[in-house]
């Protein structure tokens, strides 16, 4: 095949057979020798600029700076059919999880059915569609196997590699590899790193890692490795130490910390980083962490060894375990200020381990997150650090418990919001801790009506409430008497999946009753109904329906109507003016009569017989009656002698008058 | 000791300054009710002198002490009214920052609306008229310079003034609370904000000499490589548009990578110069024959070879051999049919003669 000669080449040969400009390709700076001015009769100077490589994706990246989160529209994972649309957080992740079962199986379908794929049409050839191959007793065993392993983090087979490799065939530098490479993965098996989804949900199964509990394989492959040398390196200590502390075997470290100074071993940047790390488990009170600090990092300076930023947030994750806040704090502003006199930067891991410092629970207020936004607005220090991500949730937690502060929260929003830092956000468990502060904190802090169109842009699809945090919401909407919002929230509390909860039913219909009642000057047109007035119909069909399918199928589920609930659509709609609705509240409450939880509210009975009086309507007036007298309210007495005098009741009406009255507990005192 | 009558009089003088710097400071706080309260001004001096023999019996003694701490505060008061009071009292100091010139007439500092309250006030009290409304002037001017000094300044607080007050409260029986700040929002600068840098160094690192770079990183390579790569990890998030979907496909390789190069994919060939693909005639050297059919039948072979494209060299280079081993494997018919000439050769492998 020809190969063509290189554009670049091309134009550097032109350049120097005009003999023009004696300039290097790349430089930015042309020296122009005009030994012939017959071309032009001003020598003007032309600047190359200087040649920026890009990358591959780099006119992609520009691109995608671009485009920003759409809130109106789902999450670019899910179809944009209104139907396909998830809304509540189980169907989120269902869908998510779901498409990448598909791409899984897919994958899987290649690997099992191999054959089938033959045809190598793409040029250059695809390696991530071929068939990945499959490790049998076949294949031959070699070092560059097991390194090929190793790059592409596939543990397993790395491991049974090693097994069938005779120790004496890898060379000592493949074997040091190795060991890093096991200490590194503690010999689990990675998730592949085209499934995004679920790393994306999988802390949120795991919850809160447990940092003090060791998840170490002790004497594992690893610690045999390390034993079966004859002689130990410093990197092979590097390597055991570094691993140990990833995966909290903080004792076992130390130790061999120790053998490693003993054996006379200098240790590097990474060890010294992982005993950094580890100084506030093997050391309780706060003065020994300190001076053990101390220790390393003038060890560090005395070997010459630069510490860099993640030896400054081991240092202060170590000071975050310290007891006593006082000293924790100064420690960590001399350590900060001493880091920083030797050039380090302080990334978000850092700001974090601050926060986890200064902010304690029990502990004095500090409003050090003010200073920390302030530094990053001024310049966003890059990822360095494992804890980096860990920076915004723990940010806006500390903006909602500790300081309470709504304006540091709209900073802090607008810096996640920026496309480049939407990286910082972790994962999936992570982000609902974010939004959930953020919630709860706007809800608290804000009027009604700012809440609102807050809560409109990021619900549902940046963000969907949980139970909890959606009752505070409704809460804080009722406690402001904006009533006007509250067929919304009972929507969205449908389209979230939460209308079955018993708990959220009884804030939206508490919520319901914090009106006025129907607005007298707008004039309502026949067919229209006041919204306040449709939710309040639409709930009570809504637990019906709910109740009866779970009963005609046998079901067991934890909604049941509350003397509460059925109080509050009775006062709705007495309020309103819809007796028919709330007769059949009456109804409803004289079926169930003794299996409702709470107690049916007095006043709210009181006004209903008024009504009834109002109306002549006397069957509905004798079972709120009948209510009264079995939960023995006090003035059943009088309540049926006002019946009995306004209403025309028949015979078999006036017996049973009689017999609920008889029947009644004799009223101690007259109400 | 004075008499009864004379008591009185400085009384009523007393409270007749008390409610000339009330009618001050209100004017200075509420600009926009300036008007109302002139007309009050000017009403109530008739109506003070009953109104305040009612009230003196009462207030007699908070009244005088609180005069004494409003005069205070000025420096002007004590001029105009002779001294009631024989308490030499410490006077603010001022800090004059740049401020404009006062003129006789107009100040800078003070509304031209107060200026006229001002000339309205004096002429009421017509006697002491220039000098009266000098001296409101001056007492205006210091009070903005004082509010101006207050709010830019943290609170210096002066030890005599502070003393006195607390000897007045303590006279007064008030209850004293600790005035408690509640901490307002952080654009006042009154507010302490934790600074991140607030301590100095504990000077670990001050004598330190730090080797460069390249001796102090890490050994671990392989655990280098792996953190960055779950560091990575971390950052991906499921992609958020197409162009994100398309740097994932792009990073995988599965995806042209732009700028588009026809040749990517393709760079082990590149290194490979043109003439190894073109002159194969090295290949036949050693074998073939210089003349005859099989030499004939090769040079179609190589010329046909030279213009493929889409072989690599190694892969020409393979052909070749084929038919190599081939014409080996048929000499004898090769020799029967006369395509190579018949000699015996000590060189077996070689068909040339």
């Amino acid at each position: 095949m020809m190969s063509c000669p290189n554009l670049n080449s091309l134009i550097v040969q032109h350049l120097f057979k005009n003999g023009r400009f004696h300039s290097v390709w790349k430089s930015g700076r042309p020296v122009v020798t005009n030994n012939r001015h017959s071309f032009s009769s001003e020598a003007k100077e032309i600047v190359i600029p200087k040649y920026i490589p890009r990358g591959p994706t780099d006119i992609l990246e520009a691109l995608a700076s671009t485009v920003k989160r759409d809130p109106t529209g789902p999450h670019y994972k899910f179809h944009d059919d209104p139907y396909l649309i998830p809304a509540s957080n189980h169907a989120k992740r269902t869908y998510a999880l779901a498409q990448e079962a598909g791409r899984k199986a897919a994958s899987w379908i290649k690997q099992e059915h191999a054959d089938l794929f033959n045809q190598r049409n793409a040029e250059p050839f695809i390696e991530a569609f071929s068939p990945v191959e499959k490790l049998t007793e076949s294949t031959p065993m070699t070092e560059d196997l097991l390194k090929k392993y190793i790059r592409t983090s596939q543990v397993a087979n790395a491991i049974h590699v090693y097994g069938k490799l005779d120790s004496s065939e890898i060379r000592s530098a493949t074997k040091q590899s190795f060991l890093e490479f096991i200490s590194f993965y503690n010999e689990e098996d990675q998730l592949s790193e085209e499934l995004i989804e679920e790393r994306w949900f999988r802390s949120g199964v795991k919850g809160m890692r447990d940092q003090v509990k060791s998840t170490w394989k002790s004497n594992g492959l690893a610690e045999r490795i390390f034993s079966g040398l004859d002689t130990k390196t410093p990197e092979a200590y590097h390597a055991l130490i570094c691993g140990m502390v990833k995966h909290g075997q903080a004792v076992g470290a130390w130790e061999h910390y120790n053998q490693m100074l003993a054996d006379g071993f200098q240790p590097d940047l990474m060890t010294y980083n992982s005993i950094l790390k580890i100084s506030g488990i093997i050391r309780e009170d706060g003065e020994y962490i300190i001076s053990l600090i101390d220790d390393i990092l003038t060890s560090m300076a005395h070997a010459g060894i630069k510490p860099d930023v993640r030896s400054l947030n081991a240092a202060l994750q170590s000071i975050s375990r310290m007891p006593i806040t006082r000293v924790a704090r100064e420690k960590a502003s001399r350590l900060m200020s001493d880091f920083k006199s030797i050039g380090v930067k302080p990334s978000l891991g850092t700001y974090t381990s601050l926060l986890k410092i200064f902010c304690r629970d029990k502990g004095p207020r500090s409003n050090i997150l003010i200073d920390i936004v302030r530094r990053i607005e001024n310049e966003m220090p890059p990822i360095q650090d494992v804890e980096d991500v860990t920076f915004f949730s723990e940010a806006m937690k500390n903006c909602n418990y500790h300081l309470d502060d709504v304006q540091l929260a709209k900073r802090l929003h607008s810096l996640l919001s920026s496309s480049q830092n939407q990286v910082f956000i972790g994962d999936s468990y992570k982000e609902s801790v974010y939004y959930r502060s953020f919630l709860l904190l706007l809800s608290r802090a804000e009027g009604p009506e700012a809440f609102m169109e807050m809560y409109r842009h990021l619900v549902p699809h940046i963000y969907t409430p949980e139970q909890n945090v959606f009752e505070n919401v409704i809460k804080s909407i009722s406690s402001s008497s904006a009533i006007q919002y509250v067929p919304e929230l009972w929507s969205d509390a449908r389209y979230f999946e939460l209308s079955e909860r018993d708990s959220v039913l009884e804030a939206l219909l508490e919520a319901l009753t914090c009106g006025s009642g129907p607005d007298p000057t707008i004039v309502i047109d026949k067919n229209d109904v006041d919204p306040v007035l449709a939710t309040a119909r639409a709930i009570m069909s809504h637990v019906n329906q709910v109740i009866k399918t779970a009963e005609e199928k046998d079901r067991t589920i934890s909604l049941r109507w509350t003397g509460s609930m059925l109080g509050n659509l009775m006062k709705l709609f007495l309020q309103y003016g819809d007796l028919d609705s709330a007769d059949e509240v009456m109804i409803k409450v004289n079926q169930l009569k003794n299996q409702l939880s709470s107690y049916f509210p007095l006043a709210t009975l009181n006004i209903f017989i008024e009504k009834c009086i109002e109306r002549q309507n006397s069957a509905t007036a004798l079972m709120a009656i009948d209510y009264a007298a079995e939960m023995g309210y006090e003035n059943v007495t009088t309540m049926a002698q006002r019946i009995s005098e306004q209403l025309k009741l028949d015979e078999k009406q006036q017996q049973k008058l009689s017999s609920i009255l008889s029947n009644a507990p004799a009223p101690s005192e007259a109400s | 000791m004075a008499t009864a009558l004379q008591n009185t009089r400085m009384l009523l003088r007393r409270t007749l300054s008390v409610k000339k710097n009330e009618i001050l400071a209100r004017n200075i706080c509420f600009t926009s009710t300036l008007k109302s309260k002139k007309d009050e001004g000017t009403l109530k001096k008739d109506d003070e002198a009953k109104e305040v023999a009612a009230k003196n019996a009462k207030q007699k003694e908070a009244k005088a002490k609180l005069n004494m701490l409003l005069e205070a505060m000025s420096k002007e008061s004590q001029k105009a009214f002779p001294a009631e009071s024989e308490l030499a009292l410490a006077t603010p100091k001022f800090v004059k920052k740049n401020k404009p010139l006062k003129t006789k007439l107009i100040s800078t500092k003070i509304d031209s609306e107060m200026l006229q309250a001002v000339e309205n006030v004096s002429k009421t009290f017509s006697k002491e008229n220039e000098e009266l409304k000098k001296n409101l002037i001056a007492k205006l001017e210091s009070i903005t310079d004082e509010s101006e000094v207050a709010r830019l300044e943290p609170f210096k607080p002066d030890k005599q003034k502070t003393a006195d007050l607390n000897s007045l409260l303590n006279t007064l029986k008030v209850d004293v609370k600790k005035p408690k700040k509640k901490a307002p929002e952080s654009h006042l600068a009154a507010v302490k904000i934790d600074n991140v840098y607030g301590a100095d160094p504990s000077g670990i690192f001050r004598n330190a000499n730090f080797k460069e770079e390249s001796g102090t990183v890490s050994k671990l390579t392989t655990w280098e490589i792996l953190y960055q790569k779950e560091l990575e990890l971390l950052a991906t998030q499921p992609p958020s548009n197409g162009f994100q979907q398309m740097i994932l496909w792009t990073k995988q390789g599965k995806v042209w990578q732009f700028p588009i190069d026809n040749e990517q994919g393709l760079e082990e060939e590149a290194q490979v110069g043109f003439h190894e693909h073109v002159f194969l005639e090295p290949y036949l050297k050693p074998w073939c024959p210089r003349r005859g059919p099989v030499r004939h039948f090769m040079e179609l072979i190589t010329v046909g070879l030279s213009k493929n494209p889409y072989l690599t060299v190694a892969q020409k280079k393979e052909h070749i051999n084929w038919f190599r081993n081939f014409f080996d494997a048929q000499r004898s018919i090769l020799i029967e049919t006369g395509a190579i000439p018949d000699v015996p050769s000590k060189s077996p492998p070689s068909l040339s003669a």
